[in-house]
């Protein structure tokens, strides 16, 4: 990342957080606006809807350039090869141009042709060496997840985006996965990137997209090393199955209770470590793998019916959020040891609506089937994540 | 942690721009010392509605025949009953204006409550036969009670199942765990999807004329919106021909979302106006381009629209008066 746009993005997150001050009341108008002019960014970023419709428009277009070349008479593998590195190399083009230009940095194009230029760049090496050497297919994934590596890292160090990050080092973590001795290699590889990621998440040299990169890396190498000490996973051969030519053979058994330990201490450690460092994205971590491991506890021990193990469960974390709401609400301050159930600075209006979103897309009734059809039993009830609605 | 933030805070601080408080409390937010859970709290609440109402579906399924429908129907209803007690006790007074927040646990416990009663209701129609051939009723009643609900108690997660329960009343489905639309968004579905969005953002509409929960005017014009655009394109797309009445009632309607969203400054309306307008031009440039069998030229043709949908989009922006 350049220098000028590191300085530059410190400036946006301290506007940024001034902009949530002001929302929230805590300053004036004035008082934003004077901070806004002490830390001054040239450039314009529109609301996340502007972003996304530019973002989809201009990957139509990626996608609209590539298609017509591709089918404007493009012969043979290696011509669709050159296509996708053509298409690919314009893509870095556009990006550099539109991360240099005040008035398009941050409208969403340079997102857009950044993740393409990856893409396309890794897709581009698998066809040229699927033209050089046609018997090697396979090492072509190897070499795909090689490149998206690679590509992908390479554009989040330069352009300072966590979802390449994210996909860097989910490549990375196939390509090792898929070698000898895979499970070994993935979680040596995430016990090594999770302790360089986390010495550099609050480091003050680094611009604040390479520290949310540094973030994104810590929170992959938890669940790459969560995927690879499993129970589940370590029983079926999970990682092992990725390779050509597995041989399934049965599990010392040790091992299987090495991996039974790990399930239910990793969450538990993951969670621990966010509460006692205050980082909400470990908590969240932890509690999502905290799930995993519930899921897989259930998955070889019947606890009791499936209602019964969903209803408890509901119930559970109902009552736990109530209790912990209403513990932090009660603190001094409404905060208890550098927690609070308060919004801060984050748009209340907004979450309010936006919470709308999941529990209209999942907890809907079904639809009744249409009037004039007449009577047909077994339609429209209520019910989340699956609940039948016969009875 | 946020270090620019945190030395910003210090520096506005001895520059006299901030004041203590809040320079204070703001600097140990920004050094990590004061987080808060809040997303978390609602995730798990949502997560614990989302398990329990299934749980309770699963129950019943397995059990109507051991325990017997007026246990269940009790049962269910005792807890529907419970949580709407707990939502009374803890509700803000009514005003037709935004309500006081009552906690960040409220919507979730009146939307159990809601999901509840609405199973029982479901489960006693189906067990005792009560409306006969007129079964799928049961479904505006959830929708009547949940619009009083959300209107009563200020939420728009309750207005949002009363929504899309009355939109399941006229065979419009909305659920992504289905992975359906209704029958096929074919004939009468489709119809209905229109004429209930059309219903919807009009209700919108007049909520803001009368100056009556303002607020819940997003719900009902982007749901209303989402079904008639929806139904719309879904039109376009199931026809054969090109040229369609369908495309016709297309262009007309977004065009008239992005005119009156521009003029209002409202960038999600607008977008989606703007999304579904583009869409239905591409059906109409693949039918034209089809028969042509130009595929390169088809390509070109897209790249170049959307470079100048995306010119336009731009222009837009520079002149409405949102962020």
């Amino acid at each position: 990342m350049r220098a000028g746009i590191a300085a530059l993005e410190r400036s946006a997150l301290v506007r940024e957080a001034a902009e949530g001050w002001r929302r929230a009341g805590v300053v004036d108008d004035r008082t934003a606006k004077a901070i806004r002019d002490e830390f001054a960014d040239p450039r314009y970023r529109p609301s996340w809807i502007w972003r996304a419709l530019t973002f989809l428009l201009v990957t139509i277009i990626v996608l609209a350039v590539l298609l017509a070349l591709a089918v404007s008479g493009v012969r043979g593998t290696g011509g669709i090869a050159f296509v996708f590195f053509l298409v690919g190399g314009a893509c870095v083009v556009a990006t550099e141009l539109q991360e240099s230009s005040p008035a398009f940095a941050r409208r969403g194009g340079a997102g857009a042709t950044g993740f393409w230029s990856g893409l396309l760049l890794a897709l581009a090496a698998c066809l040229f060496f699927q033209t050089l050497f046609p018997q090697r297919s396979d090492a072509l994934v190897d070499l795909g997840f090689a490149v998206s590596a690679l590509v992908f890292g390479m554009a989040s160090w330069r352009w300072g985006s966590a979802v390449f990050a994210l996909v860097s080092m989910a490549s990375l973590v196939f390509l090792v996965a898929r070698q000898p001795f895979g499970r070994t290699s993935v979680l040596a590889l995430s016990l090594a990137l999770g302790a360089l990621a986390r010495r550099r998440i609050d480091d003050p040299s680094l611009p604040p997209p390479h520290r949310e990169s540094a973030a994104t890396i810590l929170v992959a190498s938890l669940a790459a090393l969560y995927a690879a000490a499993n129970y589940w996973s370590v029983e079926s051969w999970r990682i092992e199955r990725l390779r050509a030519g597995f041989d399934w053979s049965p599990r010392p058994v040790s091992l299987l209770v090495l991996s039974a330990a790990a399930t239910v201490l990793l969450p538990v450690a993951v969670l621990a470590w966010g509460i006692r460092t205050r980082r909400v994205f470990l908590i969240d971590t932890g509690t999502l793998l905290l799930i995993l491991s519930a899921a897989t506890l259930r998955h070889y021990v019947h606890l009791g019916p499936l209602w019964a193990v969903l209803g408890v469960a509901g119930a559970v974390l109902l009552v736990a959020a109530l209790a912990l709401e209403r513990w932090l609400s009660r603190g001094p301050e409404k905060e208890r040891h550098g927690f609070t159930a308060e919004p801060l600075f984050s748009d209340e209006t907004k979450m309010r609506l936006l919470q709308a979103i999941p529990v209209v897309t999942t907890l809907s009734p079904s639809s009744a089937p249409a009037p004039e059809r007449g009577f047909t039993p077994g339609g429209g009830s209520f019910g989340g994540g699956g609940a039948s609605d016969r009875f | 942690m946020q270090p620019e933030v945190a030395d910003a805070v210090s520096s506005l601080r001895a520059k006299g721009v901030l004041g203590d408080p809040p320079a204070s409390y703001l600097l140990r937010v920004a050094q990590g010392e004061l987080v808060s859970v809040r997303l978390e709290i609602r995730a798990l609440l949502y997560l614990g509605v989302l398990l329990l109402t299934t749980g309770v579906g699963l129950f019943v399924k397995e059990n109507h025949d051991r325990i017997g429908p007026s246990a269940i129907a009790s049962g269910i209803g005792l807890a529907a009953a419970l949580c709407f007690l707990w939502v009374i006790r803890r509700a803000a007074p009514f005003t037709w204006g935004r309500a006081a927040e009552s906690g960040v646990a409220f919507d979730y416990v009146l939307l159990l409550g809601l999901l509840l009663g609405a199973g029982d209701l479901a489960y006693v129609e189906v067990q005792f036969r009560l409306l006969g051939a007129s079964w799928p009723y049961h479904l505006l009643l959830v929708a009547v009670l949940s619009a009083a609900a959300a209107f009563r108690w200020d939420s728009p997660v309750a207005l949002s199942l009363a929504l899309s329960s009355f939109a399941a009343w006229r065979g419009v489905s909305v659920t992504l765990l289905t992975g359906r639309n209704g029958p096929g968004w074919s004939g009468q579905t489709r119809e209905n999807a229109i004429v209930c969005g059309f219903f919807f953002v009009l209700a919108g509409v007049l909520l803001v004329r009368a100056r009556r929960k303002v607020h819940f005017e997003q719900v009902f014009v982007n749901f209303g919106l989402v079904l008639l655009l929806g139904g719309l394109l879904s039109g376009v797309y199931g026809n054969r021909h090109p040229f369609s009445w369908w495309l016709l009632a297309l262009a007309v309607v977004s065009a008239a979302v992005i005119a009156v969203s521009f003029r209002a400054s409202r960038t999600l309306y607008f977008a989606e106006g703007f999304v579904a307008a583009y869409l239905g031009f591409l059906r109409l440039l693949w039918g034209l381009f089809e028969s042509l069998k130009m595929g390169t030229a088809f390509f070109f043709v897209v790249a170049a629209s959307a470079a100048g949908v995306l010119g336009l989009i731009v222009a837009a922006h520079r002149r409405m008066k949102a962020p």
